[in-house]
């Protein structure tokens, strides 16, 4: 769904019916709905402040597990620093008050991206997600394991057998947050979004399975092979892996990345691009390209120049590696970081929107919040292909990030992960 | 800038398709890669380049004649043509290679709510031009690495327009016989049209594969796709045709884009055509080169799939686009098979002896470096326990 409106502060009540009456018909509640309409009037009023007059177009987008509003403007959108989490308006200062609102938008909705689009103009994103009840069944491993067949299109009940073996056999760093519980995993499943590759048993007994989600990007994450017996499942990681490779073989996608809770095995087809060991489990990445790649530039800090070159030599990518001189130029104006929240792991997720000169402050800044609210694992990614995020590569690696996992093509250019991990006090 | 709405102009099916992305020139990719040589295996081109005759005529090519328009409908060709192959002029319809040929047929016979069937791992384009044009695409699974009969007549409907098979199959190398395929058209009925791309007739030497030309006058709902892209060594030049019962020709004529084919693409076709010899030493190049692939793969236990096709299929226990870039590395292009729905194959062309030689090599070293297993755990960087 879709309007268009001029930028006046007489026109937000018209984008806040659109919202609230498209998020009721796509079935959310109101206590779902009611933070989503309160960040879009806050936006919307924000951006008659910077921009008045200009058309603005709203998109709605049901995505079953999450209500998702789009604004699309022509020009740069006004200081976003205020989305920073880290960031407190100001209540003594009109102008602190003036961004209050959009301090109130940022954290009222669970994601929120800013971007600059190919076709012409500004985006901002926010995502407000579904809340489900807590997992009904305790999850019993089957007896029998094989023989299995694999289904891209498994019965619900199997599914939520899935999100209970993931639950209860793997670590909570091993899985992204949001399978679980089963009624969100469920209905990310029924978004084209998301898929799973599950093998059962004739008896329909779960033998394990593997979930994948797209996005706009060109590669597929995935996630798994979760096995009810990873010792002697070596062939099912395998048939699971070729599935995939099978389902993505000729698509619009440039490769896949998987994130699996044990080793891949070489004949599983995935490269190995990288690990995560924390406390509890780890993470062993795999990277399939799915097409054949003529190179790329990379920008990188020189910091980071031998991890990615020991990577991207493994990985045999041909990369034409040009390091990153600091020119004193603007970048991007003022940092700003989208963040993703897994509490469970005690994970945070940093994504580089816009990368400043005070890229430094604003970093140590949401480090001191992370810290503080108790999560021991912070990744922050930079973008081989955003020269300017290479700014970033010195401060990250001064607060004791490690570069760990490589994933081609994972943005605009390939994109490396460092984490921060701290021993929990 | 105001963009046009795209979103209103643009038809759904053509928003959804991908765009295909050549590979780039080659001085870039050898820059890229950082090699000096590069040998191309990729697109099961014939190392020889044109028969003798075409490449004389092409050195004396008098450059004053492109201002002037070709024959628009390549009349010169499509008489010598038809006296060599023993059908009628109008059977003959040429297009800018084999590939425009599978777009006129498309175009002509099927509307949106029409399908085509066709085999799920074979030739990409005739699901790619059926997808961006709105017409929708059935997939039979290969049975054994050959079209599967059964599978493709279940799928076959009212609305079938066109079944395609691509007979020898690229990139299986699989084919039908004779017999298998009069009883796979005797079963199908007139009721629909069968498309045979024999794009490596000229490579075949099996008594029993058969001529779809000479089925024609018994089959008039068949139509035969070959170029000059392979055997003729003229890929460059872009000149393939079909060759069809009169009455379907001239249907298919209407949505024939005229002039299409080029004034030295349609003189180097007259000219390679019926150079027996050079057919000759290219088979028993493709020969040699099949043999030695083979002999390599036994030695690496690695499967092959060989044929009389200038193209080899072989399985590695790891990942194909992994091996395109190593063996680009080491100066040869391949082609991956992921895309072709063979995760974990690659598809080799023939190219001349010594080449082909240091391709087994290169092979050799790849399938040695990568199924080391202890290099797992090193290149993690972290313990495997
Ligand atoms: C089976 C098949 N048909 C058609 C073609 C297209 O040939 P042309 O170069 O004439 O467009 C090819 C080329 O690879 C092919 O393999």
């Amino acid at each position: 769904m879709e309007l268009k409106l001029e930028l006046d502060p007489a026109r937000m009540p018209v984008a806040v019916a659109f919202v609230e009456s498209a998020a009721r018909t796509a079935g959310f509640e109101e206590r779902e709905y009611a933070l989503l309409t309160l960040s879009v009037e806050e936006l919307f009023l924000a951006l008659c402040n910077a921009m008045p007059g200009c058309e603005v177009g709203l998109k709605f987008r049901d995505l079953r597990y999450a209500a998702e509003v789009c604004f699309h403007f022509p020009q740069p959108p006004p200081d976003l620093r205020i989305f920073n989490i880290t960031t407190r308006p100001d209540h003594e200062t009109d102008e602190g008050l003036a961004r209050m609102g959009l301090f109130l938008a940022s954290r009222a909705c669970d994601q929120f991206s800013v971007q600059q689009i190919p076709q012409g103009g500004w985006e901002i994103l926010l995502r407000k997600e579904r809340r489900y009840p807590a997992a009904g069944q305790p999850f019993t491993p089957p007896t029998q394991l094989k023989p299995w067949s694999i289904s891209d299109t498994p019965s619900p009940d199997a599914v939520k057998q899935l999100s209970g073996l993931i639950a209860a056999q793997y670590a909570a760093t091993q899985f992204p947050e949001e399978f679980t519980p089963e009624g969100r995993l469920l209905d990310k499943l029924a978004s084209s979004d998301y898929g799973v590759l599950l093998a059962q048993t004739d008896q329909g007994e779960l033998s394990g399975g593997l979930i994948w989600r797209t996005a706009e990007r060109r590669i597929v994450e995935c996630f798994g092979p979760y096995l009810n017996n990873p010792a002697d499942s070596g062939l099912l990681v395998d048939q699971l892996c070729e599935r995939l490779c099978l389902q993505f073989g000729r698509s619009r996608f440039l490769g896949m990345v998987l994130y699996a809770p044990q080793a891949l095995p070489p004949s599983a087809g995935f490269e190995p691009s990288g690990a995560l060991e924390t406390p509890n489990g780890t993470v062993w990445t795999g990277y399939r390209m799915l097409d054949e790649e003529f190179g790329a530039v990379a920008w990188l800090p020189q910091e980071l120049l031998p991890f990615y070159t020991r990577w991207s030599s493994s990985m045999a990518l041909s990369r034409d590696i040009r390091e990153y001189h600091d020119s004193g130029e603007t970048g991007d104006g003022l940092t700003l970081f989208g963040s993703r929240l897994n509490r469970a792991a005690g994970m945070a997720q940093l994504t580089p929107l816009l990368v400043g000169r005070d890229a430094g402050q604003v970093l140590a800044e949401h480090l001191d919040l992370l810290d503080n609210e108790g999560y021991t694992t912070v990744c922050c990614t930079l973008d081989t292909g955003h020269p300017f995020q290479s700014l970033l590569g010195q401060h990250l690696l001064a607060s004791g990030f490690i570069p760990r996992i490589l994933v081609p093509w994972g943005g605009k250019g390939d994109l490396l992960q460092l984490y921060r991990q701290r021993v929990q006090q | 800038m105001n963009l046009p709405p795209l979103d209103l102009l643009v038809p759904q099916h053509v928003r959804q398709f991908e765009a295909y992305v050549p590979s780039p020139p080659d001085s870039e990719l050898r820059k890229m890669f950082g090699v000096e040589r590069l040998v191309r295996m990729n697109n099961n081109e014939n190392p020889f380049g044109p028969p003798p005759a075409a490449a004389a005529f092409l050195k004396s090519f008098d450059p004053a004649s492109v201002a002037r328009y070709p024959s628009g409908d390549c009349q010169p060709l499509r008489i010598r043509l038809s006296d060599y192959l023993g059908i009628k002029v109008s059977q003959l319809l040429f297009g800018n290679g084999a590939n425009e040929v599978i777009s006129f047929v498309i175009k002509a016979f099927c509307q949106q709510g029409d399908n085509i069937v066709t085999a799920d791992r074979t030739f990409a384009v005739y699901e790619w031009i059926a997808r961006f044009s709105g017409v929708g695409v059935k997939l039979a699974p290969l049975d054994d690495f050959g079209f599967d009969d059964e599978g493709l007549l279940g799928l076959v409907d009212s609305r079938t327009k066109l079944v395609f098979i691509c007979n020898p199959n690229n990139p299986t190398g699989s084919w039908w016989n004779r017999e298998r395929l009069t009883r796979f058209l005797d079963r199908l009925g007139p009721n629909h049209i069968v498309v045979l791309d024999e794009a490596y007739f000229e490579f075949m030497d099996q008594p029993d594969y058969p001529d779809g030309i000479s089925l024609l006058p018994q089959y008039p709902n068949l139509i035969i796709f070959r170029t000059f892209s392979k055997m003729f060594g003229l890929a460059g030049l872009r000149i393939g045709y079909l060759a069809g019962s009169e009455a379907v020709v001239d249907i298919v004529r209407k949505t024939a884009i005229v002039y299409s084919v080029n004034s030295i693409a349609q003189e180097a076709a007259l000219a390679a055509l019926d150079d027996l010899e050079f057919i000759r030493a290219t088979r028993a190049m493709v020969q040699e080169g099949q043999q030695m692939l083979a002999e390599q793969c036994a030695a690496l236990k690695l499967p092959i799939l060989s044929s009389d096709c200038n193209f080899a299929m072989i399985k590695l226990p790891f990942s194909d686009t992994l091996a395109y870039r190593l063996l680009m590395q080491q100066g040869f292009m391949i082609r991956t098979m992921t895309g072709f729905r063979f995760p974990g194959w690659i598809r080799v062309s023939m190219v001349k002896r010594d080449e082909m030689r240091l391709f087994c090599d290169a092979l050799a070293r790849l399938v040695h470096s990568r199924t080391d297993q202890s290099m797992l755990a090193k290149t993690y960087g972290v313990s495997a326990s």
